[in-house]
Formats: C-alpha cells, structure tokens, sequence
C-alpha cells in the first residue's frame, strides 16, 4: 500500500533467483555429465543437443499456449505424426512438395479448430475432447498409410537436416523462428492477452467483449500449426511419412511446459521457461547415450529425475510464494 | 419405484446405458456371430481387465483428480510377479505381493498430489515414467513365458460358463461399490472431489481420503495387471501402455465427471463394456484395425458430448421452473 | 440536474427467488445515488441489471432519453455506463495497461499491440486517481488488494463514462485509499458524471451521498435525500420492522469460559495479538470491515490456517500439536464460514450428503453407513430447518441462498457442537431466513452454546451480540460490553474504520 515504487533495474542476485527453478537443475545436470564425460561440452555434442530438442521445442510451444488456457492438449503428438504422413504421401502422389507441406500444415490446423470448437463450444474437459481427437487423428495416420511407414526422397529433407547457418543447424533455426513468433503473439497481440485471460479470469473477458468461443478455436489452431511444423521437420529428419513417430510426445512437451514453470492454474507462465524444460529433457537422454548407459536404465532415470524435478519445482516455487 | 426410475433416468449413466443397448441392438442386427453366448462370453472377458482397471481410477476421478499411471502401474505389478514366479514363489503369495506394490505406487502418487500439491495429472505422469521405466529394468528387455498353470487359471480358466477373470472383475467392482456408497471414507472421496474447499471446513481428512482414492486405484491397477499376466501367460513391460488412457475413457463415457464429485462404479462397469463391445463388433464386421481408433475416439466424444450437453438442458429446465416460483407456495419458505 | 438514467419497474428472477421486483430507479447527471440494502436485499442484482450483465425478464432502461437493450455488460460499456464490480475482473498475469485495456489493446502499425501508449496512457489515469505508485508494467498478481481496486477503477474510468456504478467498492480498502476514492468520485461529480453507489455501510453515505434508494427483499422502500433521514431511520426502513423485533436476544446464564485465545498470531500477519475468550451461553460479535482479519481469526481458531504463535484453550484446556479442523471438530467446535458456495456446500451433492458432510462419522462411527437410517436423519433435519425443498435428493445448487445457509447449519448442528463460529451467517439471505437464524443463535445460546459471530452488518452485530470486539488491521481495537455507552452503531462503526470521533479526514 505505501509507495512501492520499483528500481527499473533489479539487481542480479534477485533475478537470479527469481529464475525458474528447471534452469538451476539444467546447470547442475550440465555439470554432472560434463564431469562423467569428458567430450560432453564438445561442439558438435551441444549442436546435437540442440538438434534433437528443435522438434519438440516446437510442440512443447504448443502446449504451453494451450497449458496457459488451463487445458492440455493430447493430440499434439498424433497431430505432428499424421502431418508426416501426409507430406509424404502428397509429395509421393505428386503434389508439389511446397504444396504438399502447406495442405498437411492445414489439416492440423483443421484438427486444432475441432479440438477448440470441442473444448469451448461443446463444454467438454481438454483431456477427453483432445484425447479423442488424438485417436481419431492416428487413426487417419494409420489409413493413410495402411498401417506402415511411407518413405520418400527427395533433397528438401536433406536440405533441411543437413544446411548449417552460423554453424547452426536449420531444424534449430526454425524452432527458433517458431519461438520469436509464439513470442510475439504471445505477448504482442490481442491472441496473446485473450490467452492469459482465457487462463486466469475467463468471465474479464466475457465482460470486456471478447468471444471466447472465437480464443479457444484460435488457439487450438495455432497448436495446430506448431504440431503441423513439428511434423514438418521430423519428417525431413526420418525421411518418411511415420504414423506413430510423435506418440507420447504431447506428454513430454507438457512434463516440459510444467517444468518450464507453466502452471496448470490461473494463466501462470510462458514460452520462455518451456525452452529449458525441453533442454533438461534432452540434455538428460543425450547425457545418459553419451556416458553410456544402458538404454534399458534409461526410462527409469529419466522418469526419476523428471519426478524429482518437478517436485523441487513445486517446492521452491512454495517457498518463495509463488 | 418411482424413484428409483427417476434416479436412472436422472443419473449420469442414463446415456452411456441407452447408448450401450443400442449398441448391443444394432450390432446384433449387423452381426450374427455377435448375439452368441460365445461372443457374449468373449466380450465379457475381454472387458474385465479394462473394468478392474478402471474401477480403481473411478474413485481418483470422482475426487477431481487423475491417475495416468494405471497401465504402467498394472504391466509392472504384472512383470515382477512373474518375476517371482519364476524364481518359484508360490501362487498362493502373488496376490499379496502385488497388492502391496500397487499400495506402495498408490501412496507414491498420493503423496505428491496432497502433500506435495502436485497437480494429479502431473504427478501420476511422472508416477507412469518412473514405474514404467521399472518395469523395463526387472523384465531386462525381454518377455516372459509360460508361467503355472495354477497362476494362468486365474486368466483362462471358466466356471460354468463364466470366465474367472470376469467373476474376479465382479468381486473387486462389489468392493469398490461398497466402498464408495457404503463408507463414510467413501463419502468423503465425493465431498472431496465436489468441493475440496468445503471437505477440508468439513473437517474431512484430506490425506486419508486421497490417500486412499490413489491407493485404491493401484491396488486394483495390480488385481488388473496380474490377470492381464494370467491370461496372456506371458509378462512383458509394455503389456499396459494401451491401457492408460483407455481406462480413463471408460471411466468417464460412464458418466463419472472429470471435475470429480459425481458418477460411480456402476457407470464405469458400463462404460467399460461399451468400449469393449465397440472393438468386439468391429473386429465382427472385419474393420481394419487401423480405423478403429477413429471409431472409439468418435464414440468418446460424442458421449461427452452428450452428457454436458444434456446436463446444460438440465440447467433450462430449471430456468423454466423458475416460472413456478412467482407466486411462492403456502406455507412453504422460500 | 437532468436524469441520465432511469429504470422503470425492473424485476429479475433467480433459481427459487425473486431478486427484483418492479424496481424503479433514476439517476441524475453529477450526483451520487446510493443504493442500500441489507444483503440480498437486490443491490448487486439492480446494478447488474442497470449495466447489462444481467437481463432483467421486465422493465425498460432508459440512458440518456433512449430506451437500451442491453445484450451485455459490453453493450452498455460502449454506450456509456462503466462499473467496478465487488468481484475483479483483472486477469492476474497480465499488467496493469494491459488489464486496463483489455480489448481495446491499442495497436502500432505492424498490428502488434502498442505497450508503450497503453502503459502512457494507464499512468496518466492512475496519477489522475493519485495512485502513480502503481506500476503499470507490474503483473496484477502482484498488487494488493486495494490497489488491484484501484486498477478496476482505472479501468472504468478508461472507458470516458456518463454512469459508473460502484458495487462496494470501499469493502478493501484502508481509510487512507477511501479518502482517496471518495476525491475522486466528487472530482467525478463535478465533471457531471452520474454515480450510482452501492453500499451498506452508514458511515459514508452522508460523506458522498446526494440522494439514497433503500431495497429490501427485491423490492424498492424508498428514495430519499441524503439529509431527511436518520440513520436509524435507514436502518429500519432497511430491516423492515423495528430493530427490536429483528433481533431477539434472550437472557440467559453464561457458563464457564468455553473458547480462549491468547496472544494469537498467524503467519500473513493478517491476525496480530489477539486475545478474546467466549463463555458459554454467550453470543460474541467481532465486528470489522472486510480484510481487518476477522475471517482469518476464524480460519486460524479453526485450524484452516497454522497458529504462528499464541495459544487456544478449550473448555479451560490449551490445545497441544496438530491443530487441524478435524481435531477442532473433535473438540466440539463447529465452524459456519463466510463463503457458502465455496466452503460451505458441496453445491453438486445432495442435501441429505451436505447434511451429513460432519456428522457422518459421528453416527456411523464404524465407518458403514446405514442409508435408511442416514435418509431418516436428514429428513429430520429438513423439518427442523424448515429447508423449502420436496426431497433431500436434490442437489444444492437448485435451494435459494436462506435454503442453502440452513443447509450448511443443520450441518453443523446436527454434529451437536458446544462452541460455534459463524461468519457471516447471513450474507446473500432473505429477511425471513435471517430471522429464523437469528431465532436459531439465540435458541442456541440458550442451551449453553458458545458463539462467536463475525460480521460486517453492524445492525446484526450490534442486535445479536452480548459483547463485542472491535477489529482493525488485524487487531482488537476495542471491546464493547451490551448496556455499555459505546455499544452503539456509530462508535462502533467509527471503531472499525480505525479512526477516533472527530480525526475523519476531509472530504
């Protein structure tokens, strides 16, 4: 109540402490592997990292939007499968490639209106709305291709998987260009304040006018087309059109979005945070492969830590008020 | 009777059972190998490893929350008793075995989610991570084969007609049933999951209520997971990825709400055999496995569907009756 | 003055009450019209109605000499008539420009939305509401309470109005910031905007009021000027009848000292030091306004939030580790909270389960429970309370708000408790149930119980209470004994605002 008045610069050391809690973990992880592996901090190592997280990064954009509105969305995973598909088996019927990608890119977009449409207009949980839709979309992945893998060639996947710009890989580039838009529209337009409103205070919004049918719907369709991108760029990476290649990535973009301080409740959160979440993700599969550990340990470490990560998440963020 | 005619038509199973006889009708139209005692008996025995599964989940639900973790849970509780029969532990002492696992992986979630405060669902999705990872670890990679006869009975065998694992299935919905209307902890599993605010300044113990739901639910996540061993006579880490979501599918085209405080057991009973069923007959009319996830997923959302909006026309109902409420009736308060 | 705004014989339906029933209401450019009531009474439900957030089933609304058919709150936003609600309407991570312009988020040429102008033009509000402490880029998470307040009313004011309609708006705020609010609501008056104030705290009305509606039971009393009545007189034009015969306190033995704090503290330092005890067959009233920690005393003697430090005795005996509802519950304590709806009731159960939601396991201590028995007690019950229902079936979302609050007594009381706290046990309820709860506490108090009663409505505390305690900024200012000089509603009223007779500051 008295004069609060801020310094426009905070100074570091509460910054600092004020980050979520995942980058600290990030660090430490980072130092851990370091340590056990000797070429961790290699070049082409941390390159790799990257590549490996570009695909998911985007996803896990998508579902801290839809996290933001309070939801989850289940059918990112499927969505981002079905799009290799029909990429493929556009370009393989002789659609233009561009084309191709661009229709495929559509029909998730299609796919993330019905979920939106599903989640506001028909009043049903996002879990269930979305976990039917993920059923329905693997299923016409599965048509698509009669239940197998589809495999095509053509020199835009290498392009795509093998250009480096600044030495960095172009799968990296886009998830980049992806991040700068989400960002954008996240916090630079209407869609971005309606997002936060959806989360936080839905009946603000009512009252200031705004068609909240209209916000799920958009939504749901941007993350659509993030999966649809996501989908884009596994397929120049397998070179095939894989019905099932995205199953269960929806979960781990939303282990991601949480870790990245997105909170289930009231709106809290951003894309930001998302980035290291997916980086704590990848850093730990690559440093497990890398120090060589048996994959068949993998699963469980990885599951532990993501546990004991979410669960220190939620404990720093109690002490300090959050 | 009256009443009781009027609770049917009231309770929010009343779609998910109108949509199930129709179903049955349809199909046996459609399919003569469908209305068989054998097929009958098939789809019952198909369907008990999904309802023992589910019926655990439909008390976590009812409180509001989530278990994500059912399928692993099962597969894993399934993968170390086989484990141990191998090593030539009698069959007698399985069932405590698995039990106790399942009360141990039920008090791993609950814990997080009430005294940690993790958010249900993401507490149970790290819960499926970890133990699905351990399920991999105690199978090495491999699967498991030919286990006793004595276990496998409990999956394959029949008395009379019935199969075992379907009278299994009846007994541990009994239980749960009983548990959930018949206790005062059952009681507080729904006041809980209708207003936890409330529950608490009714001073319900939280922790033992949910404590409770999630253990309930990996208790019977292990009754399921030992026969789906039992009856496939073989153990492998991968045996109840299907399962996860499919159960909370069951639980909630039964008309047990995600938001928590309504529904029960009998609605999942329901629902479960409506998926079931659902398979069955398209496997009947020979639709390609792979179209078959597009039908369910339809079927899912249309129930949902349904029911919310049926619950909205509830809603104007009571708007209309407003009407009546103009001239207030004698004597009474308003 | 001209009449902007004029409502004609308005009346709005309600799930099992009739809200409003043919009100009619003007308001003239430049003045303050104050709508009062006691709760229930139809003040929200008539703002709601005036602004568009409501459609009322009869009536007409006429603005500025057109009739308006208002489709939404937004409607009328654009037409002219603003409002700054009892319940926020701020997105809590979002800043406070962007709160303020929420769809109407300016935009620089490249269609993004233009932060720089939306927070110049937010700071250039807030310093007219003198408040250019608030930082328009902090997250609205992070204000007070009352400065969120401010932002609201920012908000409003953003919109260039003819009509603002307040809903409480002083309910959180200290003296100094209703100083402040009260400037500029007469900055407001000059510039010939009309207000329409909804409140029921006596104090203010002669400090900004022109002219005042009484509403009681949906229906309107009466218009007067702000100087032809006493405040007694409002009040029973309020109530309804002579306070008297509202209130009826019996005399009755006070037993042993049946609930005691000492020195209790809790960790927001929202309750600082406070000592009170009750006796047996006693009523206690803590009267203070909103956010002066009189709920936060209840939750913390009830074991919802810790204890930082103090101690409690019961019946005489200090109450020693887990300190839990449960436990209080155990001890013969029962607890009637602020907020029905959300801690009250579970509203998708039935009336039989709310019924029972405490005393379940008093009778069914070997946790079974016998439905018939369980059904027979309820019905019991819902004769006793008389709740205005066919069956105990129901679920208690469909019983009016008096239903609902019987509900949640014949909870607790069916647990037989010794010593009971009510908050706010009439909010929201009509005259008649307040009556029969009034009937209840004394009937209780007789028996022996011990209650201690928190409200804001000074006439029910002043009406009910044997003593009072007086709370301001989480501490006891003061005790007022029945029979005692400043056992009265303008002392105790002055008390609660924390300010000494004569100190009020000027405006």
């Amino acid at each position: 109540m008295n004069a609060n008045v801020q310094a426009v610069k905070t100074p570091l050391g509460p910054r600092l402490r004020a980050l979520p809690p995942v980058v600290w973990m990030l660090v430490v992880l980072a130092l851990v592997f370091s340590i056990t592996t000797p070429q961790y901090f290699a070049l082409a190592n941390l390159r790799n990292i990257l590549v490996q997280s570009s695909a998911l990064m985007i996803l896990a954009f998508a579902q801290t939007l839809i996290v933001l509105t309070q939801g989850t969305d289940l059918s990112l995973g499927a969505q981002a499968s079905l799009v290799t598909v029909l990429w493929v088996s556009l370009a393989k019927a002789g659609i233009n490639i561009y084309l191709a990608a661009t229709l495929s890119v559509c029909a998730t977009v299609i796919v993330g209106m019905c979920n939106g449409l599903l989640v506001s207009k028909g009043k049903i949980p996002p879990f269930i709305a979305t976990f039917g839709m993920q059923n329905v979309v693997s299923s016409i992945a599965l048509l698509t291709t009669a239940g197998s893998s589809i495999y095509f060639s053509h020199y835009i996947f290498q392009f795509v998987t093998e250009t480096r710009f600044l030495f960095v890989p172009l799968p990296v580039w886009i998830a980049a260009l992806m991040f700068a838009l989400t960002w954008l529209l996240l916090y630079r337009t209407k869609f971005g304040v309606n997002i936060f409103g959806l989360g936080g205070n839905p009946e603000a919004l009512v009252l200031a006018g705004v068609n909240t049918v209209k916000s799920y719907v958009k939504v749901y369709a941007y993350a659509g087309f993030l999966a649809g991108i996501c989908g884009l760029i596994t397929a120049c990476r397998v070179e095939s059109g894989q019905p099932v290649v995205g199953m269960g990535w929806e979960f781990e973009a939303v282990a991601a979005t949480l870790l990245g301080g997105t909170s289930l409740r009231e709106g809290r959160g951003g894309i930001s945070g998302t980035i290291a979440g997916v980086l704590l993700l990848t850093v730990l599969r690559n440093g497990l492969n890398v120090s060589g550990i048996s994959a068949m340990y993998q699963n469980a470490i990885i599951g532990v830590i993501v546990m004991l990560a979410i669960v220190i998440d939620a404990m720093v963020r109690r002490v300090r008020g959050d | 009777m009256n009443y009781i005619a009027k609770q049917i038509r009231g309770s929010r199973s009343f779609f998910c059972l109108a949509g199930l006889m129709t179903l049955l009708i349809l199909s046996s139209i459609a399919s003569p190998d469908f209305r068989t005692l054998d097929n009958m008996i098939t789809i019952l025995r198909q369907a008990s490893t999904l309802l023992i599964l589910s019926t655990g989940l439909t008390a976590v639900i009812i409180t509001g929350g989530m278990d994500l973790s059912v399928g692993a849970t099962s597969a894993f509780i399934g993968c170390v008793c086989a484990q141990f029969l191998k090593i030539g532990v009698p069959v007698a002492a399985i069932l405590p075995i698995g039990l106790l696992i399942g009360a141990a992986v039920g008090a791993l979630n609950g814990f997080l989610v009430s005294v940690v405060g993790l958010p249900a669902f993401v507490a149970t999705y790290a819960t499926n991570w970890v133990v699905k990872g351990m399920s991999i670890i105690v199978m090495n990679g491999a699967v498991i084969f030919g286990l006793p006869e004595g276990f496998t009975w409990f999956g394959t065998g029949y008395i009379g007609y019935i199969p075992v694992i379907s009278v299994i299935a009846l007994i541990v919905v009994v239980i749960a049933y009983f548990l959930l209307q018949k206790t005062t902890w059952g009681r507080d599993i729904y006041a809980y999951g209708s207003n936890a605010e409330a529950a608490r300044y009714s001073a319900v113990n939280v922790y033992k209520t949910v404590f409770g739901a999630f253990m309930l639910c990996s208790m019977s996540a292990a009754v399921g997971g030992l026969l789906m061993t039992a009856r496939l006579n073989a153990a492998e880490a991968a045996m109840g990825d299907a399962y996860g979501l499919q159960t909370v599918a069951a639980v909630v085209v039964g008309g047990t709400s995600m938001l928590g405080g309504e529904g029960g057991v009998s609605g999942t009973v329901i629902g479960a055999i409506l998926l079931t069923v659902i398979v069955n007959i398209m496997n009947l009319l020979g639709i390609p496995s792979s179209a078959q996830p597009m039908v369910v997923g339809g079927v899912i959302i249309t129930m949902v569907l349904v029911d919310s909006a049926s619950r909205r026309r509830d809603e104007t109902v009571s708007k209309k009756s407003r009407n009546l409420l103009k001239t207030p009736q004698k004597g009474e308060v308003v | 003055m001209d009449t902007i705004l004029t409502a004609h014989g308005i009346s709005k339906l309600f799930p099992g009450v009739k809200a409003l029933d043919s009100v009619d209401f003007d308001l003239r450019a430049g003045e303050v019209h104050i709508l009062v009531g006691e709760n229930g009474a139809g003040k929200s439900t008539l703002s709601k109605c005036l602004l568009g957030a409501y459609i009322p089933e009869e009536g007409e609304i006429v603005f500025q000499g057109e009739t308006m058919h208002f489709q939404s709150a937004r409607d009328a936003l654009e037409k002219g008539i603003a409002a700054v609600y009892q319940e926020f309407t701020l997105v809590p991570y979002l800043n406070v420009a962007q709160n303020i312009f929420l769809n109407r988020e300016y935009k620089t040429k490249l269609g993004l939305t233009d932060h720089k102008r939306m927070e110049q033009e937010a700071r250039a509000l807030l310093k007219t509401l003198n408040c250019d402490y608030i930082n328009v880029t902090q997250m609205v998470k992070k204000l007070s309470v009352a400065q969120q307040q401010m932002v609201e009313i920012a908000k409003a004011l953003s919109f260039r109005p003819r009509v603002i309609i307040f809903d409480e708006p002083t309910a959180t705020l200290s003296e100094r910031e209703i100083c402040s609010l009260f400037e500029q609501i007469h900055k407001l008056k000059a510039a010939g905007i009309g207000i329409v104030y909804v409140s029921h705290r006596m104090q203010e009305f002669a400090r900004i009021g022109d002219r005042i509606t009484i509403l009681r039971d949906g229906k309107k009393i009466a218009t007067v000027g702000i100087y032809e009545k006493t405040s007694e007189q409002l009040v029973n034009m309020m109530v309804g009848r002579d306070i008297s015969q509202v209130y009826h306190r019996s005399e009755n033995q006070r037993g042993g000292i049946a609930l005691k704090t000492t020195a209790l503290c809790d960790k927001a330092g929202r309750v600082k030091n406070v000592n009170i005890h009750v006796r047996h067959g006693e009523i206690v009233g803590v009267a203070g306004l909103v956010g002066a920690g009189r709920t936060e005393l209840a939750k913390l003697i009830f074991g919802i939030d810790p204890i930082a430090s103090g101690t409690l005795e019961i019946d005489g005996k200090q109450l020693t580790g887990k300190h839990t509802p449960l436990r209080m519950v155990k001890y013969n304590v029962g607890m009637v909270c602020e907020d029905r709806k959300r801690q009250g009731l579970a509203l998708k159960d039935s009336i039989a389960w709310n019924i029972m939601a405490v005393s379940l396991r008093r009778y069914f201590p070997r946790q079974f429970i016998n439905h018939k028995k369980m059904y027979g007690i309820c019905g019991e019950y819902r004769k006793k309370f008389r709740i205005a229902s066919p069956d105990i079936y129901r679920p208690c979302r469909l019983l009016s708000g008096g239903n609902q609050q019987k509900v949640v007594l014949a909870k607790w009381l069916s647990n037989n408790p010794e010593i009971i706290i009510f908050d706010e046990p009439t909010r929201g309820i009509d005259v008649g149930a307040k009556m029969e709860i009034y009937a209840l506490m004394d009937q209780l108090a007789v028996e022996g119980k011990a209650i201690l009663m928190i409200s804001s409505e000074l006439p029910e505390v002043i009406g009910m209470s044997d003593r009072i305690y007086v709370m301001y900024n989480g501490s006891i200012v003061n005790e007022c004994v029945r029979g005692s000089g400043d056992f009265n509603a303008e002392a105790i009223g002055a008390m609660m605002l924390g300010i000494k007779e004569g100190s009020c500051c000027e405006c």
